[in-house]
């Protein structure tokens, strides 16, 4: 029997509601609803609702993710659940030397649904758990390569269609050492992944199928301090480990310094390493505010990896390197029931060049021009 | 935290070219730069700012927020780049907005 996920049983009726009315309508809407909201007397401020969605978009591929989430807060607990819906619109196209291949449109949609309960928020120890599960494919690669292997091998003997799921859980713990000033954290969590598997073949040899089923433990230790009255401080230690695969170690240092009143800076530094595969990310965004109301600012943010191919003398779909840099206008509300945020920019992506082994992924994996837009809306009653 | 040797697919360094030497060399400046903060960061840390003081850190934008209207990170980006799909705290993470 088909189960209807929670996600778009609580979705539906939202996103209908923003792709329903036309654009100038929507946005009269949009701002009457907010004055009217800002307007209501500040209560308890005990639930939260929030709406949030995220696009990318080149000339072949376009993501949307929407997110709902609906918090309830005490002086000792909070507990949140979150649904979401992603949309992946592919338009497949094998490599020009491969004869066989045929063009495609591909249009998948991933629902997830997470809870997570935080516990003694008004103690120096907190704890928190988290649960949560998914049901498609986690990323647009993912799709392409299903689709690259669909159609070389779905006649032949062995072959299994895909169903991507995910499951995860976790446990942590916030000791705050220094009241309002700094804190330590940990956390351990573990999921179980299924993905779509690639496929080999020798002649006359029967169908290979690789993994299709992941574990992964994680281990996550962080801190975040206010150094100073302008300067807030976070960092976070994550280390990884996934079946059949080496410990991958992440961390990310963020600190948002406020240069004057008005003017607030936020910079944000990454690294991971697996094996041979290492990547670091720079981000630095830079916003004034009004009143601690209005926020209008921009962010840049570059990304470098080495890609993730160990032999470039075979086939393989994985990543090869890839440079990108995003720059994003962004414009924020922050009032007392309502606060909402809109953000607009280019996503650009570069792939190093192609080997005799990533020949076949050519279209999967070539440089793209994304627009990138974000949005979010939050109510407090 | 340390990268390992230049992976064989490190060919060029200009941005663009789809190199992967930023993860390389410049990968271990920035780890070791890491590394070399933290202790001294969490030395700093070990003095309180009184909350009176805190007027400026406590203001929206100032604080690492994990609602979305208020999160710097991006639920799309990990789809094209494989090492930030880890980066960062659990969903259950501690935040200061979570109090």
């Amino acid at each position: 029997m088909h189960r209807l996920p929670l996600s778009l049983i609580l979705m539906k009726p939202c996103l209908q509601m923003v792709v329903g009315p036309p654009p100038g309508m929507l946005a009269c809407a949009w701002l009457g609803a907010n004055v009217l909201l800002s307007a209501l007397p500040v209560c308890g401020q005990d639930f939260m609702v929030g709406l949030s969605q995220e696009r990318q978009e080149s000339s072949d591929i376009r993501l949307i993710d929407s997110e709902l989430d609906l918090r309830w807060r005490t002086t000792k607990r909070e507990i949140t659940v979150m649904a979401a819906v992603a949309d992946l619109d592919v338009n497949y196209a094998p490599n020009p030397l491969d004869f066989l291949g045929v063009s495609r449109k591909l249009d998948e949609t991933r629902t997830s649904e997470q809870i997570t309960w935080r516990e003694g928020l008004d103690q120096r120890w907190r704890w928190n758990f988290s649960a949560g599960g998914s049901d498609g494919f986690t990323d647009y690669r993912s799709l392409w390569l299903d689709e690259y292997y669909r159609q070389i091998f779905s006649t032949v003997r062995g072959y299994v269609p895909a169903k991507p799921d995910g499951k995860n859980v976790s446990i942590g713990g916030t000791y705050e050492y220094l009241p309002q000033s700094g804190m330590i954290n940990w956390s351990l969590g573990y999921q179980v992944d299924g993905i779509s598997p690639s496929y080999d073949k020798i002649i006359m040899g029967p169908l290979v199928r690789g993994r299709s089923r992941y574990q992964t433990w994680r281990l996550g230790l962080g801190s975040e301090h206010v150094l100073s009255p302008r300067l807030r401080f976070k960092e976070d230690f994550t280390a990884l480990q996934t079946t059949a695969r080496a410990w991958r170690y992440a961390y990310k240092a963020e600190a948002l310094w406020a240069i004057t009143d008005a003017w607030a800076t936020h910079l944000d530094l990454e690294a991971s390493r697996e094996a041979e595969f290492h990547s670091v990310a720079a981000s630095l965004a830079l916003e004034r505010d009004w009143s601690a109301k209005w926020f209008a600012g921009v962010q840049v943010r570059a990304y470098r990896d080495n890609g993730q191919v160990i032999d470039p003398s075979l086939i393989s779909g994985a990543a090869p390197p890839i440079d990108s840099l995003q720059a994003q206008l962004t414009l924020r509300y922050s009032g007392s029931n309502v606060t909402w945020r809109v953000g607009i920019g280019p996503y650009l992506t570069r792939y190093a060049a192609l080997t005799p082994g990533t020949i076949w992924f050519s279209s999967l994996y070539r440089d793209r021009n994304w627009c990138s837009v974000q949005a979010a809306w939050t109510l407090r009653i | 935290m340390a990268a390992s040797d230049a992976h064989p697919l490190e060919k060029t360094a200009a941005w663009g070219a789809g190199g992967g030497r930023l993860g390389g060399r410049a990968g271990r400046v920035i780890a070791r730069l890491m590394l070399g903060l933290s202790p001294a960061l969490a030395t700093v840390a070990c003095t309180a700012v009184p909350p009176a003081q805190q007027q400026v850190v406590s203001k929206p934008n100032m604080i690492f927020d994990d609602t979305n209207a208020f999160a710097f990170s991006s639920r799309l980006l990990p789809q094209s780049e494989p090492g930030t799909a880890t980066t960062g705290s659990s969903p259950g993470g501690g935040c200061t907005a979570c109090r």
